[in-house]
């Protein structure tokens, strides 16, 4: 693949958008008269409805946990129907997939047990919620003095009142924050001038480039690792972060250079990270942080992790580990058996990969004709996981607000590579979101019957 | 711009905006977006340059898709990380039809993956590039350049695999 038409045309040949419904007309005209949208589009309920059918093996579970109302919940975890398919989401949303994962036309239900070696030993943790500091005019016009952008914030006209957003532009430089949540905030700076570069013509023939400068690499203009550390000080100082330069992380290269570090509240690893980088010319190009601290907000007991062990297939139970987890997974493995999990169907399961069993217990064909199509298959693979062992960690969660939370739980790792990261918090101390409708994905074509729902 | 123009103009880029948003949300989300997005439009479209505003339906659903997964990003502390937005379409919805390119396009950073997209299938220039990502011509093209040699190499070392 050397060619860039070429390129170009196999992407075209598999845009997912060529299967796409027609967009109805009406939405620009609504637009323009105020007509507020239809409360429930035709669209969604053609999709719910039509998720039943395509033959008898299309299946909807419902799956009900009692709901403990009193004492009243901390909080309610938000909707997360992104990833609904999906029991094992935690591998899948560390690669920024699992939002995705419902596109995908196999479908596999994962059945969890818990292996000999979990402890049924429950415990006592501390729940923290993240609450925002300052204001974010006042946030952004401090950092920008920082930074040296001049300008007022206003707030974007995509913002919404439950996740305002603020910007200043000052040339190729901005700055912005999402005024909800952690309190993110950053600056970039795309500065076109800085760098040095040779006129390039790379005009192709899709006539879709334009000339523009190839840039040539000046490694010697990017600051050493011990000038990237001492400036990321200065930076975190003049910031008003809270650090430990221990923490840093610190990679350069030819092409620029990156520091990220946790980000602390009161000596806390809240879960969020601070990221800096600089460009090709050695400039600092962007910095991202936040803007909030940990609340304490009480101790509660906990479960086993044997017991977490059933709240995986409920799909309302996951928290994220911290950034610092995941770099110390190896993530090929990972990828690979998530990958592997949904490619082609003339290759064969490698081992990382679960492998389906049939109803009866016996390893099951999961082959497919290479003439087959895959949207096709809506029976569901069984895929038998073992959870093998355990670690306690904080996990961070997102309310139905748009609020940071920190509470306790477990990483269950299982035997076929993967792990799930599930609150560990006793039943009624959070409110979780309404039940999980998982089905097969199938939004593209009209069915008649509606999901069948199991209890 | 009274109702009817803006519905004569904009209703001509319909098409588009439904396959940019396809590319990156569920069907059935699309219709809700857009109509977020035309509302937008509508409310600044004495802001919206003439002769730009395709660009500027680019740029702005680019947030309004980058809110939504910030919405939905319940169990994802890595999205509300991020500060600058990003919306590129899942690398399993190109899978459907290409499972190598598929494999290749999910090992690509959203940014990288969202130039891409926003370079093939949306067919932007250079210069339009910049715009829907708030950045310099060059800047885009010089994103773009590294994303398409990583996307090339990722493509050649399965070729050889």
């Amino acid at each position: 693949m050397n060619d860039n038409s070429e390129l170009q045309k196999r992407l075209q040949a598999a845009d997912p958008a060529s299967a796409a419904p027609d967009l109805n007309a009406t939405v620009v005209a609504r637009a323009a008269t105020g007509k507020t949208k239809p409360l429930f589009g035709f669209k969604q309920a053609r999709f719910l409805a039509g998720a039943g059918a395509a033959g008898a093996s299309a299946l909807a579970l419902s799956l009900v946990l009692p709901q403990f109302l009193a004492p009243a919940p901390l909080f309610t975890v938000a909707d997360a129907n992104s990833g609904s398919s999906k029991t094992s989401a935690t591998s899948e949303s560390s690669l920024g997939v699992a939002d995705d994962m419902m596109y995908w036309p196999g479908w596999s239900i994962y059945e969890y047990s818990a292996g000999p070696d979990l402890s049924n030993q429950t415990g006592t943790g501390t729940v923290y919620q993240g609450r925002l500091i300052g204001d974010p005019i006042d946030l952004l016009s401090a950092m920008a003095k920082v930074f040296g952008l001049s300008g007022e914030p206003v707030r974007d006209e995509w913002s919404d009142d439950q996740y305002p957003s603020y910007s200043i532009i000052d040339g190729n430089a901005n700055m912005n924050t999402y005024w909800s949540g952690t309190g993110s905030w950053s600056y970039s700076n795309w500065s076109e001038a800085n760098y040095v570069c040779t006129d390039q013509d790379t005009r192709d023939e899709s006539d879709l480039e334009a000339s523009y400068c190839e840039p040539t690499l000046t490694p010697e203009l990017i600051p050493t690792v011990d000038q990237l550390r001492a400036t990321t000080v200065e930076l975190l100082r003049l910031t008003g972060q809270e650090f430990e330069p221990s923490s840093f992380e610190v990679y350069r290269d030819d092409w620029g250079a990156y520091v990220s570090l946790p980000y602390l509240s009161n000596g806390i690893d809240t879960g969020a990270w601070t990221y800096l980088s600089w460009g090709m010319n050695g400039e600092l190009s962007y910095f991202s942080s936040h803007s909030f601290e940990l609340v304490d907000r009480g101790q509660f007991d906990t479960i086993s992790a044997l017991n977490a062990v059933a709240r995986i297939s409920d799909g309302r139970w996951f928290g994220g580990p911290p950034d610092s987890f995941y770099r110390t997974l190896d993530y090929s493995g990972v990828v690979e058996a998530r990958s592997e999990g949904i490619a082609s169907s003339e290759e064969q399961p490698t081992v990382s990969e679960p492998e389906p069993i049939s109803e009866d217990g016996t390893a099951a064909d999961t082959s497919m004709p290479a003439d087959q199509d895959p949207s096709e298959n809506y029976e569901p693979e069984i895929v038998q996981l073992t959870v093998t062992s355990s670690d306690t960690m904080m996990l961070t969660v997102w309310d139905s607000q748009g609020n940071y939370w920190l509470v306790p739980g477990y990483i269950l790792y299982n035997d076929q590579g993967w792990f799930d990261s599930i609150i560990s918090l006793e039943d009624g101390v959070i409110e979780l979101p309404e039940p999980i409708q998982i089905m097969p994905m199938d939004g593209i074509r009209e069915i008649d019957e509606p999901p069948l729902m199991v209890d | 711009m009274s109702p009817e123009e803006f519905n004569s103009l904009y209703r001509s880029y319909l098409p588009k905006v439904n396959a940019y948003l396809a590319r990156r949300l569920p069907f059935d989300e699309v219709e809700d977006i857009a109509g977020d997005l035309f509302e937008l439009a509508w409310s600044k479209r004495d802001r919206i340059p003439e002769g730009l505003e395709l660009p500027w339906l680019y740029k702005s659903a680019r947030y309004l898709v980058s809110n939504r997964h910030r919405k939905q990003s319940a169990r994802n502390a890595i999205l509300a990380r991020l500060a600058e937005p990003t919306a590129a379409p899942s690398a399993e919805s190109i899978a459907l039809a290409d499972v190598e390119l598929g494999e290749a396009f999910s090992k690509l950073t959203a940014k990288e993956r969202e130039v891409i997209a926003l370079w093939s299938l949306e067919g932007l220039s250079n210069s339009d590039l910049g715009k829907v990502l708030e950045m310099s011509e060059n800047a885009a093209a010089i994103r773009l350049t590294r994303a398409k040699q990583k996307l090339k190499l990722l493509l050649s070392n399965e070729n050889i695999a």
